[in-house]
């Protein structure tokens, strides 16, 4: 590892040292770990397929776990388009409902559910010195399909089975971002920002990250995310992620 | 050894996402319990002060036979208990009375008696057959009948059940009772006819076999009587034509599933007074049959299947069992002064428990009305409730309503 590699990792600690404190002391803190596998039929196709695990409540608890298989074709040299398939399988967290005076109505644990989503983009680049920007449309519908659990009824005072209806949910993300090119280097530092929006504005992530390319074949990632929800109803928090990835390339 | 650490490197988030973040359920029950404390209602044997009762001069009033003030007594008759045996004195004409042991049963063709009561007796009782009203005074007299009723009138007219000053009355059942055929024997104290409370003497009714207090007309407490009432199997107090609480202070403890602490089959009406009931028991099922559903019944401070009104007095109503209710009116409920407070702490099952409850409308107008319910609604109005403007206080949450005039 050479000293310009060293400068690259170290900024990007730094910079994730001088965002955390940014945010509020409050939010949570999870960890991202993914591992995927890509196969290129051409110069203008291929798919992939990725596996992926985030914890929450500063990494002591499992989050989600999901499976995607996604497809991705070359319109031409600065736009491309891609969609897949999502399995998603989420720790939903605790609710507590409460009556208007404050006192406690029912007590929902947390319990594992299920949800389907698909999804496609489009993705325009533009190259400026070694700095390649890029800006990503994706639609995404996302659906929950019916759950039941159990909750605990302070009123009744018993435990009781409860129906988390099924929901469907349309949202678009538009991702901003920027990728370094470095010379002679194995890391391509990047950095994004992505917006959220359903029928208001959901949420934002701020990713600051690197690639390493060990080989052509094997490509590891470290990455900090901030997310930060402004109206969400899946559940997600203000959360800081400490992201590590792995892809193998056919 | 890069495989290990590898393999170390990949499973460590999840070795680390092992913990639940779910609140603690044990801490969660705490705080529930501390999130809202209601009133404390407890039975309150405290003196009252109370205005003097204003006895109904007119006798066209359709009430004025209620006040003893009205009746001429001309006989008195006294009747008194000594363990085994029973002590009579002021015989007269057309009053009949046998005694079998200390199971008194007078034969009354005559008007104007007043029947004193006196002694203690543990296997005794007290039965009058009458054709006119009469008056039976409790000159401190405790009654304990094994099989029925202490005190039993099968005279369908009015008795003026007069308490002694200063001195404490107790009428006991028994657990099983022995009827007589044709005849009905429904509590401890069991009248056919109209029972007019009065007197400033205390007298405590416990009922294991039946039901408390009862008359198969109407009853009207009047300023100072003091009643306490204990019922493990039966209503508290028990009206088929209405009850009418003028005064007095009623202490009621109900522990039976199902029953009231007080429950009439007509009107109630409150004017004045204090009456505290405290019931503990369950909803029970009360029918069931191939052809019918089966049907609950649930404790209830006080059960009104007509027209409940009040307009004075105090009202103390918690219920702890399972769909316990503090008020429960079938017609109206009229609210024009007073202070009621209720407070229901149980749980739904078969029945809900509600703290005020009307199947029809409920009227507020005057008083204080405080109603709490831990697990249902602390006032509901199958009709159509109505506050009157002019309140000082309005607070209506989900489990608790304050209506202070």
């Amino acid at each position: 590892m050479g000293r310009r590699e060293i400068n690259i990792i170290a900024s990007l600690v730094l910079c994730v040292a001088l965002l955390v404190p940014m945010s509020a002391v409050a939010d949570d803190t999870g960890m991202i770990v993914s591992a995927g596998a890509e196969k290129k039929f051409n110069k203008k196709s291929g798919i992939g397929i990725e596996a992926e695990f985030r914890s929450r409540n500063d990494f002591r608890t499992a989050d989600r776990v999901s499976l995607a298989l996604v497809g991705q074709y070359k319109i031409n040299s600065w736009l491309k388009a891609d969609a897949g398939y999502q399995l998603l399988i989420d720790n939903n967290i605790e609710k507590l409902s409460l009556h208007d005076e404050g006192t406690f109505n029912n007590w929902r644990p947390s319990y594992w559910g299920t949800r389907h989503r698909v999804y496609a983009s489009l993705t325009a680049s533009q190259k400026w010195q070694r700095v390649t920007f890029s800006l990503r449309e994706r639609w995404r519908y996302t659906y929950r399909p019916e759950k039941t659990t159990t909750r605990y009824d302070f009123d009744d005072n018993e435990w009781e089975d409860t129906q988390v209806r099924s929901k469907g949910k349309h949202t678009l993300r538009s991702r901003l971002k920027a990728d370094w090119n470095i010379p002679k280097s194995k890391f391509s530092p990047w950095a994004s920002i992505e917006l959220f929006n359903s029928l208001s504005f959901d949420k934002m992530r701020l990713q600051l990250g690197t690639d390493f390319a060990l080989t052509k074949k094997h490509t590891f990632e470290v990455f900090y995310r901030y997310q930060y929800v402004n109206s969400d109803d899946d559940g997600d928090e203000n959360i800081h992620y400490l992201g590590l990835g792995y892809k193998f390339k056919f | 050894m890069k495989k290990i650490i590898i393999l170390f490197t990949a499973l460590l988030p999840f070795i680390t996402s092992c913990t639940k973040d779910d609140s603690d359920f044990d801490t969660l029950l705490i705080l529930a319990d501390q999130a809202i404390k209601p009133i404390d209602i407890d039975l309150d044997y405290s003196a009252l002060e109370e205005a003097p009762d204003e006895v109904i001069t007119d006798p066209d009033d359709p009430y004025y036979n209620d006040y003893v003030e009205n009746e001429s007594i001309l006989r008195t008759v006294y009747i008194h208990y000594e363990g085994e045996t029973v002590t009579l004195d002021g015989a007269t004409n057309r009053v009949s009375i046998n005694a079998n042991g200390t199971h008194v049963v007078v034969n009354s063709s005559a008007g104007h008696v007043d029947y004193v009561l006196s002694g203690t007796t543990d296997n005794g009782s007290f039965k009058i057959y009458s054709d006119s009203k009469f008056k039976l005074t409790l000159n401190g007299v405790s009654i304990t009948n094994p099989t029925g009723a202490a005190i039993n009138d099968q005279c369908g007219k009015t008795v003026y059940l007069v308490l002694t000053d200063g001195t404490t009355n107790t009428l006991t059942d028994g657990a099983i009772y022995s009827t007589t055929s044709g005849e009905q024997m429904k509590g401890a104290f069991f009248s056919e006819g109209q029972v007019i409370v009065s007197g400033t003497g205390t007298l405590n009714v416990n009922a294991t076999g039946g039901h408390g207090f009862v008359s198969d007309d109407y009853i009207r407490f009047r300023p100072g009587c003091k009643l306490n009432v204990t019922s493990s199997a039966g209503h508290g107090i028990k009206a088929n034509d209405g009850v009418f609480i003028d005064g007095g202070v009623l202490n009621i403890t109900i522990t039976g599933d199902g029953y009231k602490g007080i429950k009439s089959d007509l009107d109630v009406d409150v004017k004045g007074g204090r009456t505290t009931v405290i019931t503990s028991g369950n909803s029970r099922i009360v029918e069931e049959s191939l052809e019918t559903l089966a049907d609950t019944s649930s404790c209830a401070g006080i059960k009104c299947e007509g027209i409940m009104t009040v307009s004075g007095g105090t009202l103390n109503m918690k219920s702890t069992g399972e769909g316990g209710k503090g008020l429960n009116t079938v017609g109206d409920l009229v609210i024009t002064g007073g202070n009621i407070n209720v407070v229901t702490t149980g749980i739904k099952g078969f029945s809900s428990p509600k703290g005020i409850k009307s199947d029809a409308d409920i009227n507020i107008s005057g008083g204080n009305t405080y109603s709490y319910s831990k697990s249902s609604d602390p006032i509901d109005a199958q009709g159509t409730l109505t506050v009157a403007e002019g309140y000082t206080t309005r607070e209506t949450l989900s489990r608790r309503v304050k209506i202070f005039y």
